[in-house]
């Protein structure tokens, strides 16, 4: 099974940022989050105070990649549950308004990533196995040719929503520099978990944490 | 050199190996090929995303001339009523063909042909040599921009810790770079499902402690590394346009280089210039040369590792330098780096990837000799 050797690096053609909002400068406010709470602006804060700021930010941005890149889940510290409003891929508009009330699984996913070809089938059944109790999966591509994922969805289907994340403001948004990339929300919409790269979802935790909160 | 040549270097390079004498010395007395060459390379592009408002920006070689590429001159044909033309992108002096059709055009008609015609000499800087006063000298202002993070090249955190445990007591940045340059072709590895060239998430990489990828990565964590010492260092993206003449298949491609692009990096050392380095070849050597998944310590492995440190066989051409590049017109974020041709229509980006869906194919061929 898939382990933190099997993260798939996003894909080289992604708009992932723009000059005026890098994906590390985003990836720093979103992951800074949980810092930016506990510490008190500072206004007129030395060079020195200012750059072991910025050192302790840094150090706590990658502790939390770690931790999402690890074995098991993360407990998500980013901060509010970004949008994510995209069509499918008939071209009809969604949003997360439609899951409210649903536990949801979000996954980021490409043609050529290969532990989401291993993870998309278990997740669909886990979605198929819990729908009673309110569990959905949501599949977000990156980026890829319409005729491509039509393909490929002829030979895997999904079993959830699938949505097409063409220009990449998804995947800015959600932070994901790796693939896969799961989130599990709450029934408030809010994220609990994320993970970046495969998982070894025999391990009985991995899907436990998710139906916990069904 | 022929590959003769090259295979007589690599057998006395693994037996002076064994004998206790350094491979670079066996390098460094061989000879790369010092003529110049002319190559033309054709890109064609047909628009199949039936969006309105088509767009698309092509990479071309860089302009200026240098002592491993010169003469570049590009001209291009457009269907479809549409226009175009050659775009300096500010910054990293980032050359792009725009082209765009009106609305009316056909989606059979939306098809552009950019040609360029350009020279390329075999380049190598010989380090065995003490530094030169006469050595070609860079500006401080673009030795600034090149020590700066970017996006996805950051010099703090683990970045400058792991660069400064590579560097801890060494000087110069000869000494430094080779230093990081050993430790990327050690600690990093070719994965071929990597789509393209892969990315250069560099923090990411040395984090997950994910290190496999493309060329784009491999070169992306040298150049971080290397910046993050205080070494002047920059990524140079380019495409394959010939074989190689060295005897590696695994280092060139002639005709049909749809899929042939390929990054390399470059640092500054002062009485040296800008000095050409190729981590990543090393690792497609090892993962591509026949009869693949070659160890370290084969000779041909060893031989590219030691090459790759001061020299570029140029049957590879460069586009440019780019980091976070905005392309002209477009409405949407910036690309990390320009080496496919981009395009897009009002229904958004299209996969600059997907060769077949886009549509593009891209030909080199050498005009003479």
């Amino acid at each position: 099974m898939p382990t933190t050797s099997a993260i798939a690096s996003t894909r080289a053609g992604s708009p992932r940022k723009s000059g005026a909002d890098p994906v590390n400068a985003f990836r720093r406010r979103l992951l800074r989050a949980g810092l930016a709470g506990a510490a008190a602006p500072v206004l007129h804060a030395s060079r020195a105070a200012a750059s072991a700021q910025n050192a302790a930010a840094v150090s706590a941005e990658e502790a939390a990649l770690k931790a999402a890149t690890g074995p098991d889940w993360a407990t998500w510290q980013g901060g509010p549950t970004p949008a994510l409003d995209l069509p499918d891929m008939q071209g009809r508009p969604h949003s997360l308004d439609e899951f409210r009330a649903s536990v949801t699984l979000v996954t980021f996913w490409a043609t050529w990533c290969a532990p989401c070809r291993q993870e998309i089938p278990i997740m669909s059944a886990l979605a198929a196995r819990y729908r009673d109790k309110g569990l959905r999966l949501v599949a977000v591509n990156d980026a890829e040719a319409p005729e491509r994922i039509g393909a490929f969805l002829a030979k895997l289907p999904i079993g959830g929503l699938v949505l097409h994340d063409r220009n990449g403001a998804a995947m800015r948004g959600w932070h994901v520099v790796g693939m896969p990339a799961n989130f599990v929300l709450d029934r408030n919409g809010a994220i609990r978990l994320w993970h970046l790269g495969g998982m070894d979802w025999t391990r009985p935790a991995i899907a436990d944490a998710v139906t916990a909160l069904l | 050199m022929d590959r003769r040549d090259f295979l007589r270097l690599t057998s006395v390079a693994g037996a002076l190996s064994a004998g206790g004498l350094g491979l670079e010395q066996v390098a460094r007395a061989a000879e790369l090929d010092s003529g110049w060459r002319t190559f033309e390379l054709v890109t064609e592009i047909q628009v199949r995303d039936p969006g309105k408002q088509a767009r698309v920006w092509v990479p071309v070689p860089f302009a200026q001339n240098t002592g491993y590429q010169r003469n570049t001159q590009t001209t291009w044909q457009v269907q479809g009523q549409g226009t175009a033309a050659l775009v300096r992108v500010p910054g990293y002096d980032v050359q792009t063909v725009v082209a765009q059709w009106p609305d009316g055009a056909a989606d059979a008609q939306r098809s552009v042909t950019i040609t360029s015609r350009f020279q390329t000499r075999d380049r190598r800087v010989d380090l065995s040599l003490p530094p030169n006063r006469r050595a070609p000298r860079e500006s401080r202002e673009t030795l600034r921009r090149y020590l700066q993070p970017t996006a996805l090249l950051p010099t703090d955190g683990i970045v400058k810790a792991t660069s400064d445990q590579i560097t801890r007591g060494l000087r110069g940045n000869v000494a430094k770079a080779r230093a990081i340059y050993e430790w990327v072709v050690d600690n990093t590895h070719r994965v071929a499902d990597t789509p393209g060239c892969g990315l250069g998430d560099v923090r990411y990489m040395l984090v997950t402690r994910n290190m496999g990828g493309k060329c784009a990565d491999i070169s992306a964590v040298f150049v971080a590394l290397s910046r993050a010492a205080g070494v002047p260092a920059r990524d140079a993206y380019g495409i394959r346009v010939a074989d190689s003449q060295l005897g590696y298949k695994s280092l060139g491609k002639s005709g049909d280089v749809t899929h042939a692009q390929h990054c390399r990096a470059e640092f500054y050392a002062e009485g040296y210039g800008w000095v050409p380095v190729d981590p990543a070849d090393v690792r497609k050597v090892m993962l591509e040369e026949p009869p693949r998944n070659l160890p370290m310590d084969n000779p041909q492995v060893q031989a590219a590792r030691v090459m790759l440190f001061g020299s570029w066989e140029m049957n590879w051409v460069a586009y440019n330098h780019g980091h976070d590049v905005s392309l002209p017109g477009s409405l949407l974020p910036a690309v990390p780096f320009l080496m496919y041709p981009n395009g897009e229509t009002r229904a958004g980006r299209i996969d600059s990837l997907d060769a077949d869906d886009f549509r593009y194919r891209i030909h080199a061929r050498r005009v003479s000799a």
